[in-house]
């Protein structure tokens, strides 16, 4: 365990060292931004007309608009979500085709360290990282709790907001275990984070074809779909199936991850 | 280039093509033969990768190579198999919470004894397209019905363009979207209506609920022995029965039966109405007496 | 004296090509045994056998008594390893990069400091400690690289052409240095400036085309191979002419 933090730190200290990570954290605020802007200035707008019209004359639709917390935060964590898909890549590239090239994967498997403990390691230096570009945005609930107001007490609906918070960081540590496993594969980054993106992004659209199959397939590509168990959590409701969803492919992504790392003892 | 670089890149393509063909089918152009060109090309681009790379694949033909990679798959597919359990168990027996202030993705406690008391398995039938603006909601609500009862109900969702005969069956109109709930099978299917447009609310479903499950309780009972029209044809040369009117009650909700009053029977406590249907001969005295309490 | 270091029927193939074939030695505690042999002889793939870094095809390698496929942990444990190009992370500075490796190499966080600044002035690196790897030149590359194998003072240490890359006079430091490290540890280094052996190597191990042509005290050889006076330099280009 003690190599696998020592591991961890050294993935830390290299990201913060290079422009990557400050590259992806402007990415993420930057773009983030630019949808909380957008929703703001629709939750204003929605917000004057049923003030002149009233809630019941607008479309249902506009009913999300009622406060805050599902007017903005729900969808700004939806637009987050899919930010991420295109953010993690470029975080989980280099974790091992890195190594790799660079001729340190001998170094790490000469020393006296364990495959598992290499995996864990370069794992959570991975998702220190990614979920260090998430805690940024948690900005913007402040900002709102800060300058907005509510009917009813809060500004927001904290519980809510926070379980969101909390299942996009558990996407980003998703994404992140199938992009180490990417990166294990192969020693060019470009193509880890090309692969990487090639799994996610239709993984993560199987919502959109759950809709138009027959059951149990409905179902089944529900289930297995990102966005469909994402989204029951941005909602605000703890499902114990989408945590068991998410950690599953986490625990998946680190076993082949480690199968990958071990076989270059074997072959 | 050398050829086992371009191989490598094209099988890279070859399998974003594979990975998304499902995709060209289901979401953009709908046509098979289109999905299914890609999906072979995608083949053909993998095939072209392996043939190019087939040497780095000959590296691992060592005894100790090979032991390794049997046991590697044999335990992740035991792993996988141990996790997709896992995922099946949870998501039919999963627990949720609900996070939110106003409780408003918990269901209401009529809702909850109503799906409890349902005797019979139900199926709802979803007839919207996918892009329909409610598909979202009424999804959402549907599953947390389930979630609820998930041995009772069963939800199935049905593009009515795609289910001409279902939609005709339940005799919907075209471009309606409805949800339609139905019970028993066969002869003894009972169904009930609710309209979607806008969204269903938790109200409308659940009474639909509670309707449904009051049908079929009732029976209407036919008098017989006095050369009333029979339910079902009693010869192939005589077709003249009250088929037709059996299946339409059958579908109302109503279970039809005979009676035969002349051998001093009472009338059954269950009927909620007895047809006397063009009787020829006269009824008796104690069959007349029946019949007027 | 026991062996180390046993060897016995290493093979070594790729899937077209042998790179090692059926090659025995021994090396007992204490010795420092020079490997030899032109580019592409397999001195670097059996130098990643020995670390447990790539699989043998055939043989086995034990290490103080471990066998390095089946305890792979054991002999990591023990095992100093410099590669032929030295692992080190650019981004980071000499002594949080000389720290993680001593922190993984399993040395305690007491002694972490005094194990450090050890390595560094036995190598030479302590000016350069808090400059980033990718600013310095390749002989302080080198030597980082040589410092990295040495940290936590493993009884065994495998050195794939330590003094690449040095100039004269850094070269015979480290020559001075791997001298030094003579009957407290058990040395293998390969190199291709044949001098240096001699200086440093009472046997030595050539290797050409995978096979082990000469294992023996280089006066033996010399003495084999036409008298005394035969320098090092004749002995490897006879030997490695008539494979």
């Amino acid at each position: 365990m003690r190599n696998a933090l020592a591991i961890a730190r050294k993935e830390l200290g290299i990201y913060f060292s290079t422009p990557w990570a400050y590259v992806v954290f402007t990415a993420m605020l930057g773009i983030s931004s630019f949808f909380f802007v957008n929703l703001l200035a629709t939750f204003k707008e929605v917000q004057g007309l049923a003030r002149v019209y009233g809630w019941a004359r607008l479309p249902p639709e506009y009913g999300l608009f009622k406060n805050l917390t599902d007017g903005i935060v729900v969808q700004l964590w939806d637009v987050i979500g899919v930010i991420t898909l295109f953010v993690a890549p470029f975080l989980s590239m280099r974790l091992f085709a890195e190594e790799k090239r660079n001729r340190t994967f001998e170094l790490l498997m000469t020393a006296p360290v364990r495959p598992w403990e290499i995996v864990l390691g370069k794992y959570l230096g991975g998702v220190g990282v990614i979920w260090a570009t998430l805690g940024l945005t948690i900005i913007f609930p402040i900002t709102l709790s800060l300058f907005g107001s509510s009917e009813s007490g809060t500004a927001l609906e904290w519980s809510t907001v926070a379980l969101g918070f909390g299942g996009l960081l558990l996407w980003g540590a998703t994404c992140l275990a199938v992009g180490m496993f990417v990166s294990a594969l192969t020693e060019s980054q470009m193509l880890a984070a090309f692969l990487t993106f090639a799994i996610l992004l239709p993984w993560m659209l199987l919502r959109g074809l759950a809709q138009s199959a027959e059951e149990p397939w409905r179902s089944i590509a529900n289930h297995l779909s990102f966005s469909s168990q994402l989204s029951t959590l941005s909602r605000g409701v703890l499902d114990l199936k989408a945590l068991v969803f998410f950690l599953s492919v986490i625990l998946f992504s680190l076993l082949l991850t480690h199968r990958t790392v071990e076989a270059q003892r074997w072959a | 280039m050398n050829t086992r670089t371009l191989g490598k890149i094209l099988g890279a393509l070859g399998l974003v093509a594979l990975l998304s063909a499902p995709y060209t089918y289901f979401v953009t152009t709908g046509s098979p033969w289109m999905a299914g060109a890609k999906a072979g090309l995608g083949l053909l681009l993998l095939g072209a990768y392996f043939a190019t790379n087939l040497g780095e694949f000959g590296q691992f033909a060592s005894r100790r190579s090979t032991f390794y990679l049997a046991s590697t798959i044999a335990t992740v597919l035991v792993v996988l198999a141990g996790l997709v359990a896992v995922n099946y168990v949870v998501a039919r027996k999963g627990k949720s919470w609900d996070l939110t202030t106003r409780k408003i993705f918990t269901l209401a406690p009529q809702t909850k004894s109503t799906l409890g008391s349902l005797r019979e398995k139900v199926r709802a039938y979803a007839f919207l397209a996918p892009s329909d603006p409610d598909y979202e909601q009424v999804d959402r609500l549907l599953q947390r019905y389930r979630e609820q009862a998930p041995d009772k109900l069963e939800v199935v969702f049905k593009d009515p363009r795609k289910a001409p005969d279902l939609a005709q069956k339940y005799q919907l109109r075209e471009g309606q979207t409805t949800l339609v709930l139905t019970r028993g099978s066969g002869d003894q299917e009972n169904h009930t209506t609710v309209s979607v447009s806008g969204g269903v609310t938790e109200q409308d479903l659940t009474n639909a609920l509670i309707k449904l499950s009051s049908v079929g309780e009732q029976k209407v009972y036919f008098t017989t022995g006095h050369g009333e029209w029979p339910l079902e044809p009693t010869s192939p040369k005589d077709p003249a029965s009250l088929s037709e009117l059996k299946k339409t009650l059958l579908q109302e909700g109503y279970v039809p039966g005979t009676l035969n009053l002349a051998d001093g029977k009472e009338i059954p406590k269950d009927a909620a109405l007895i047809v006397i249907a063009g009787a020829w001969s006269k009824f008796g005295k104690s069959e007349a007496e029946q019949l007027a309490k | 004296m026991t062996a180390m270091i046993e060897v016995t029927g290493l093979g070594k193939r790729y899937r077209d090509r042998v790179a090692v074939e059926n090659l025995t030695f021994s090396v007992p505690e204490g010795e420092i045994l020079g490997f030899l042999g032109p580019n592409g002889a397999g001195k670097s793939t059996t130098m990643k056998i020995l670390t447990g870094y790539l699989p043998a095809t055939s043989g086995t390698v034990k290490v103080a008594g471990f066998d390095v496929f089946e305890e792979p942990y054991e002999v990591k444990r023990r095992i100093g390893y410099l590669p032929e190009t030295p692992p080190l992370y650019p981004e980071m500075t000499v002594r949080g990069y000389l720290k993680f490796v001593a922190s993984i190499k399993g040395v305690r966080r007491g002694q972490l400091t005094t194990e450090l600044e050890r390595v560094a002035h036995a190598t030479g690196v302590s000016e350069v400690l808090d400059r980033l790897i990718q600013n310095l030149s390749k002989g302080y590359r080198q030597r980082v690289g040589v410092a990295q194998a040495l940290l936590g003072n493993p009884p065994v240490l495998i050195l794939d052409e330590p003094t690449e890359g040095l100039d004269p006079s850094q070269r015979a430091e480290v020559r001075q240095l791997i001298k030094g490290l003579a009957g407290q540890h058990t040395v293998i280094l390969s190199t291709h400036i044949l001098s240096e052996v001699t200086m440093t190597c009472e046997r030595v191990l050539i290797l050409n085309q995978g096979r082990m042509v000469a294992f023996d005290e280089i006066r033996n050889l010399a003495h084999a191979l036409g008298g005394d006076q035969t320098s090092l330099e004749d002995i490897f280009l006879k030997l490695t002419a008539a494979a």
